[in-house]
């Protein structure tokens, strides 16, 4: 697998870093964070300073007892060593915790009020994302658009095995689980694209399991919406018909659905407006005409093991496959 | 001038004992010997150096699978392989080096701390390893045979069900931890009863080295921890060769129920493969500074805190779950609640190493080592207790860095402060300490350098169990540092190899109590004869070679209440807290059993893993058969009479 001719494969991403929260919920977590890792790195040093005092500090010379016993340590001594395990082992370690237990707790508490909003559904399956809009019908994958600054409401599951649902940037990880439902709310407090990814091992593809957060304003969002909405664009030149015909007759169809069109699978990512997505295979390439070529020629050599089987089609189908499918905006 | 009338007196009485000890405490040599030993130390060794090749084995795995990380989008390994080998790595790890390593400690020293001649069930001790060792086989060889774990160590279905892995690796992965779970809990039971009841007289609980506390408190864990892990995988066979419906949810089963009991077992296992380690540090700590450990009370107690409150806080694996926010509170609450009783043992500790007067040997090393290293995965394994931040830390490289830090900390530095402490007493031989100190700094800095920089990772976003990830993402420096620091920690593995092997040969002489230690492994020859103590030792205080003379010596020699027992093949049983004498436990000698029963097992098990069920059937008809030569009453007149005597 050679890639060196995408120099970085998502330019317009930062470090997908939980302490750069671009949302309340990433903000709070990164908060606890950042409070926490600093108070245990500050208890951390201290440790580390008693013990290397108590290694190196000087030693007053002690007599031995007349019978040579070094098992009997003095009342005195035994009451100075309980009195510093008490109070440097139990009671300060707990004032601490039960601090930064209270501390955790609140902002769970914060987390946990639920707004009201927009609901969308998130299916994971090995190994892309299947996201929807149910109340415009609209069915995309692996990219999950977002008003700037608009409480959204998350309904999240599987398709087949155990998935996490994770945005560094804007939200913890929830888990999609088959047989079960998980609800959780996501904001992005400004525009941009934040990475997200699949965080419990799923299986062999686990590692490119991505997708793309793509927070708009909202007149942005509202258009990409009611774009979405539409059945796919109609095949106009010549070679977009033919790739068409290609797409129903080599295979592509019993997978995928092109709303509007006889291609109605559901093993794979509706494509109805691929064209318009940023990437290919779940975050894998960039989705560019000679990438999609690749993809769709040697699916199992760009992303091994992944349930996209290869067809045999000629150069010719191909160019016409990538006519159509480059056309669906 | 009494003294050394008694010291003559001992002498010609113990030269004409030891003669007939010999005789009877022998193992036949060559190989029918080495498969009917039933000799503690034997079997401690063994399982000793079994685990280090399993920890080698599952360093070279980590090895590659950094390598493959150190750059963005290498292609050292396939996707597959990469799954394969964290998968067994993992399992490697956990099962087959971090616990069978320190039943090796406990298997070669219970008996020699408690003052006993053996363990309380040797020939179960001897099938104990018997069944680890063709486990370990079974794992491998189905790894060779093309069929390696491919689901992780923790094999959450239903990832692992039949239709998402298809083919016998999971099979493989549940067999062999089947097979495990029997040596394991007979290990852990034959522990609990040599501690409770082979304890030498006097030697009261109160009393009993602070190494056998945590040993105890881990066995009991074992015991009550592995039953959980059991009925997981007999479910998930079940569900793969049968077609029950344990995990279908189409059917109406469950995909929590295996993480609830997975982890119900999954994180007292942690405490159990830390908890002894914490008491090596224990024993080795106050003997290289000259003093006894700070509060043996308050470190015992923090033991059985761990190994209890350990059972109360699976749930933290679950954060992002969407469990309801009362259950994550209580197992967060569970979780800070079970870091006290380890700032009890840090804080101990520290203050015996306060008040006392360091000798910086290489054993010591490793316990500073331990403390900063364990230290620092304490404090981020807090971070992980809070709820709302462990949704963002979960399964990322963070939690690699949290659990290696855990692990390494407290498993892997304190089983090093072991070898370099025990091996004399184990060979009659010193290792070197130049080799030692390079060893030491080797793996200290390579462990740091290593996991460090994977909690950037994991703050910068970067999941756990990825086989590559994607350049211009700010994670490549990271990877590299930590590569380069595995590589460093695998030099300081490579130099103790070295060390091993040369001491081995040509170390220093050790004599006795090389290190001038306080428990009564240290009041016999290095290595121990075959029965381990001439006279029975009689214990009147909690260090008892650290006493005035007429206690050592009553240590040393068994004194005037000490028993030779030399009425064949016996030990004596003492009560469970105070270990007054009670009467005599007659011991079994060699014994094929222990290995015919272990080699029924596994066939057993691997002919229900190759779907051969008549060979199976056969398999149990042998385990039966076994079972019953295995308790056919021995010949009698071995010596015991018969109201005294117990049989095993």
């Amino acid at each position: 697998m050679n890639h060196s001719m995408i120099p970085h494969l998502f330019p317009a991403i930062d470090t997908p870093s939980i302490f750069a929260p671009a949302g309340p919920i990433a903000a709070r977590e990164a908060l606890l964070g950042w409070g926490s890792a600093a108070l245990g790195s500050v208890i951390f040093i201290i440790v580390c300073v008693v013990l290397a005092i108590g290694l190196w500090r000087r030693r007053e010379v002690t007599t031995e007892r007349a019978d040579g016993d070094v098992s009997v340590i003095g009342k005195q001594e035994h009451a100075r060593e309980l009195r510093a395990i008490v109070i440097f082992g139990f009671v300060l370690p707990a004032i601490v915790l039960v601090g930064l237990y209270g501390w955790s707790i609140s902002e769970a508490v914060a987390l946990a009020a639920r707004p009201q909003g927009q609901e969308v559904e998130v299916v994971g399956h090995q190994w892309w994302w299947e996201v929807r809009y149910p109340a415009e019908g609209v069915t995309t994958a692996n990219e999950l658009h977002l008003p700037e600054g608009v409480p959204v409401r998350l309904r999240v599951s599987s398709a087949d095995v155990i998935h996490s649902f994770w945005v560094p940037r804007l939200l913890g990880k929830i888990d999609l689980i088959p047989g079960d439902t998980n609800n959780v709310w996501i904001r992005a407090d400004s525009v941009g694209l934040f990475l997200g990814m699949c965080a419990e091992y799923c299986g062999v593809q686990h590692a490119r399991m991505r997708f793309m957060v793509v927070s708009q304003p909202a007149d942005e969002y509202a258009a990409w919406l009611a774009s979405e909405r539409t059945a796919a664009r109609s095949a106009v030149t010549p070679t977009e018909m033919e790739g068409e015909k290609q797409f129903m007759e080599a295979g592509c169809a019993g997978c995928h659905t092109v709303r509007g069109t006889a291609a109605a699978g559901i093993e794979g990512p509706d494509l109805t407006h691929f064209a318009s997505r940023l990437t290919i295979g779940a975050g894998t390439l960039p989705n560019t005409r000679g990438n999609l070529a690749g993809w769709i020629a040697n699916p199992q050599h760009i992303k091994p093991g992944n349930h996209m089987p290869e067809l045999p089609i000629t150069g010719p189908q191909l160019q016409s496959i990538l006519d159509y499918v480059g056309a669906l905006r | 001038m009494s003294a050394s009338i008694m010291e003559r007196v001992g002498q010609d009485e113990r030269a004409r004992s030891v003669q007939l000890l010999e005789q009877l405490w022998e193992t036949p040599r060559g190989i029918v010997g080495s498969l009917t030993s039933v000799d503690h130390k034997v079997i401690g060794i063994r399982y000793l150096v079994t685990s280090v090749i399993f920890l080698l084995l599952g360093g070279v795995e980590a090895m590659v699978m950094r390598t493959q990380l150190a750059g963005p989008e290498l292609g050292l390994v396939s996707p597959h392989t990469f799954d394969q080998l964290f998968s067994l790595h993992g399992t490697t790890m956990i099962f087959f080096y971090a616990s069978p390593m320190l039943s090796g400690f406990s298997n070669f020293l219970v008996p020699l701390l408690v003052g006993s001649r053996d363990m309380a069930f040797p020939r179960l001790n001897a099938f104990s390893y018997w069944t680890f060792l063709l486990s370990g086989i079974l794992l491998y060889g189905g790894a060779l045979a093309g069929a390696p774990p491919t689901g992780g160590w923790f094999a959450y279905t239903p990832l692992t069900t039949g239709p998402y892995s298809p083919g016998a690796s999971v099979d493989v992965y549940a067999m062999g931890l089947l097979f495990l779970t029997v040596s394991t809990t007979v290990g852990a039971i034959n522990f609990i009863v040599s501690i409770m009841r082979l304890r030498c007289p006097g030697m009261s609980m109160s009393r009993m080295p602070i190494y056998l506390w945590s040993t105890l408190s881990a066995s009991f864990a074992i015991v009550f921890a592995l039953p959980a892990l059991t009925v997981a995988l007999v479910f998930l066979e079940l569900d793969r060769t049968f077609g029950s419906h344990f995990f279908d949810v189409t059917a109406g089963g469950s995909s929590f129920l295996w993480q609830h009991l997975f982890w119900i077992f999954g994180h007292p296992w942690v405490y159990i493969v830390v908890l002894p380690g914490f008491g090596i540090i224990s024993t080795v700590i106050p003997t290289f500074v000259r003093r006894p450990l700070a509060s043996y009370t308050m470190v015992a107690l923090a033991s059985v805190a761990v190994a209890v409150l350990g059972f109360g806080v699976w749930a933290h694996h679950m954060f992002a779950t969407g469990m309801t926010a009362l259950s994550t509170s209580f197992f967060s609450a569970a979780s800070m609640t079970v870091s006290i009783p380890s700032a009890i043992a840090v804080v101990a500790w520290l203050v015996t190493i306060w008040y006392g007067r360091p000798v910086f040997r290489t054993a010591f090393l490793f316990c500073i080592g331990f403390l900063f290293i364990f230290v620092l995965g304490g404090v981020n394994g807090v971070m992980t207790g809070l709820v709302p931040l462990d949704q963002q830390l979960t399964d990322t490289y963070f939690i690699v860095a949290h659990m290696h830090y855990v692990l390494v900390g407290a498993n892997v530095f304190p089983v090093f402060a072991g070898l370099y402490y025990w091996f004399p007493k184990m060979t009659g031989r010193l290792l070197d300490e130049r080799l030692g100190r390079w060893n030491f700094w080797l793996m200290f800095v390579g462990a740091n350098v290593l996991f460090f920089p994977m909690h950037l990772l994991g703050f910068a976003g970067m999941p756990r169990r990825v086989y590559t990830y994607a350049a211009g993402l700010g994670w490549t420096a990271s990877n590299l540092t930590a590569t380069i620091g595995g590589y460093i920690f695998v030099l300081g593995v490579l130099v103790f190899l070295v060390n091993f092997w040369r001491s081995l040969r040509k170390g220093a002489v050790a004599g006795d109590n090389p290190w001038g230690a306080a428990t009564l492994e240290w009041s016999i020859p290095s290595p121990p004869p075959p029965y381990n103590f001439a006279r029975i030792p009689v214990v009147r205080a909690r260090d008892p070679l650290w006493t005035s003379d007429a206690d050592r010596m009553a240590a040393l020699a068994g004194g005037a209440e000490g028993a030779t027992m030399l009425e064949g093949h016996t030990t004596p049983v003492t009560t469970a807290v105070d270990a007054h004498p009670e009467g005599m436990l007659r011991m079994p000698g060699e014994s094929w059993w222990p290995l015919v029963l272990a080699l029924a097992i596994g066939v057993t098990l691997l002919s229900l893993l190759l779907h051969a069920f008549w060979w199976a059937a056969a398999g149990t008809l042998a385990v039966i058969l076994a079972t019953g030569g295995w308790f056919w009453p021995a010949h009698p007149g071995s010596g015991a009479t018969p109201d005294s005597g117990r049989e095993e």
